[in-house]
């Protein structure tokens, strides 16, 4: 598949910070909004030092970016809101969403170990997944929705 | 989608494409074989088969970098005294709730990007070893022989795998770049199906492939001259639990030119890759999910092709 990369500071050509988002070059310009947000927030987050939270909080490691990414590019939709990144004092990192009466929070611990709170219709449910992601996918979709 | 991590020269040039938690292991622990269904299995003795991969994922070795690759090659250089630097695969998990369509990105670090994926080729470039960061393939493929004789997953493939994963496994070890943990497994084959006294065009193929081809081929408009399908379906266990994917490709191209055949010749590329978790711990659990593997892409490559074209491969069972 031939990818395109773009940029975040021009929207053209796209460097964020030391990393660089890539995307299928159809489907670019549709995702660019979550993807130009997410982007922009792991800009921000790989700035964060040992103890950022003064607690002790350990960095966000490479693995667990690339662990969200990796969710990220498996369940997002072209039309899915950007999650708010959060980082956890474990290294880790949390997608959340709050809107249209949903709150649904993602947690990449490892590429196959997803935990997941999800609080909207059809729920409360929480539930750690591994590769069957299809609840999780649903909910991004209920979000999606115009 | 799909095989790269498979070598066919063809496919770059037509169409290159395309958990289960981690399973530590802690040792080598390989066992050669199992009690499998090779005896109901179709079998050939001239399968049109022109490479075989059998690759292992696991999470990323951070400390596995140019030095550890050039250290680890001296171990396997006396087998495979050639090497080609590639560029990194993709990490590839299988997910069922994951669409083709929807969006794919990924973050590049430029350093990142500079550590090579090694090709290790023995003499007569049949046979390859595959390493990078978070990936172990085997290939056996024959380009470069044409008369080179299939030699069966499992009197071969599958026990070669195993000894130089089980070496791969050691050498990671014993250098302490830390723990192999296998997050995912595939087992991928490429058929290149030459015309014969079966088929002689493209349009021919629901000769080749009677259980897909579509009923146009048969009486409306003009002859068929391009075939380009991608096909998948979820592998599951005896629960209905996801365990991965089969992926079957499609090809139509023409031949590469040789010295027994100079002019190029309509050719069926046909791709099936079997990918997903291994099924338990450590290298039994990816051998049990390579086996799984290996009946299906077996039974479907027998399923979908015709028995004139059986007839031709000389089918025995």
């Amino acid at each position: 598949m031939m990818l395109l990369a773009y940029d975040i500071a021009n929207t053209a050509s796209c460097q964020v910070g030391e990393w660089r988002a890539q995307t299928p070059a159809p489907l670019w310009r549709e995702a660019s909004a979550w993807i130009s947000s997410v982007a922009a927030q792991f800009s921000q987050i790989q700035k964060l030092q040992p103890n950022w939270d003064s607690y002790g909080a350990m960095p966000i490691t490479r693995r667990a970016v690339d662990a969200m990414i990796e969710l990220l590019g498996s369940v997002m939709n072209p039309n899915a809101p950007a999650p708010t990144l959060v980082p956890s004092a474990r290294g880790h990192l949390q997608a959340e969403w709050h809107m249209k009466g949903i709150d649904l929070e993602v947690e990449a611990i490892d590429p196959t170990h997803i935990e997941v709170d999800y609080r909207g219709p059809g729920g409360p449910w929480s539930e750690t997944l591994g590769v069957d992601l299809v609840r999780l996918v649903a909910a991004i979709n209920k979000l999606s929705a115009p | 989608m799909l095989t790269r991590d498979v070598a066919d020269p063809w496919l770059r040039s037509v169409h290159c494409c395309q958990a289960g938690a981690g399973q530590g292991i802690s040792a080598p622990a390989v066992r050669p074989s199992r009690d499998m269904k090779s005896s109901t299995h179709p079998r050939f003795q001239h399968p049109p088969v022109m490479e075989v991969a059998l690759g292992v994922q696991f999470k990323p070795l951070a400390s596995f970098g140019v030095p550890q690759i050039g250290r680890l090659w001296e171990r396997f250089r006396e087998r495979f005294p050639k090497v080609e630097h590639q560029p990194q695969l993709d990490h590839e998990i299988e997910r069922r709730g994951a669409q083709l369509p929807q969006v794919s990105f990924r973050v590049l670090e430029p350093n990142r990007a500079l550590l090579p994926r090694v090709w290790m080729i023995n003499d007569s470039g049949t046979e390859l070893l595959q390493v990078q960061q978070d990936r172990f393939v085997r290939n056996w493929r024959r380009y470069s022989d044409g008369t080179a004789r299939y030699p069966e997953y499992l009197e071969h493939l599958r026990p070669s795998f195993v000894s130089e994963l089980g070496e791969f496994v050691s050498f990671i070890e014993s250098e302490g770049l830390g723990a192999v943990e296998f997050d995912q497994c595939d087992l991928s084959y490429v058929n290149h199906i030459e015309p014969n006294e079966v088929w002689s065009t493209t349009g021919d193929w629901w000769k080749v492939f009677p259980s897909i081809a579509p009923a146009i081929d048969k009486d409306s408009g003009g002859p068929l001259d391009y075939i380009g399908l991608r096909m998948r379906r979820e592998m599951v266990d005896a629960n209905g639990d996801f365990l991965g994917r089969l992926h079957i490709q499609l090809d139509s191209t023409l031949s590469a030119p040789r010295p027994e055949k100079p002019e190029p010749h309509p050719l069926f590329i046909l791709q099936l890759i079997a990918r997903g978790s291994p099924v338990g711990r450590g290298v039994e659990g990816v051998l049990s999910f390579l086996d799984l593997g290996h009946d299906a892409i077996v039974t479907t490559f027998a399923n979908i092709t015709s028995s004139a074209m059986h007839g031709a491969w000389g089918r025995t069972a």
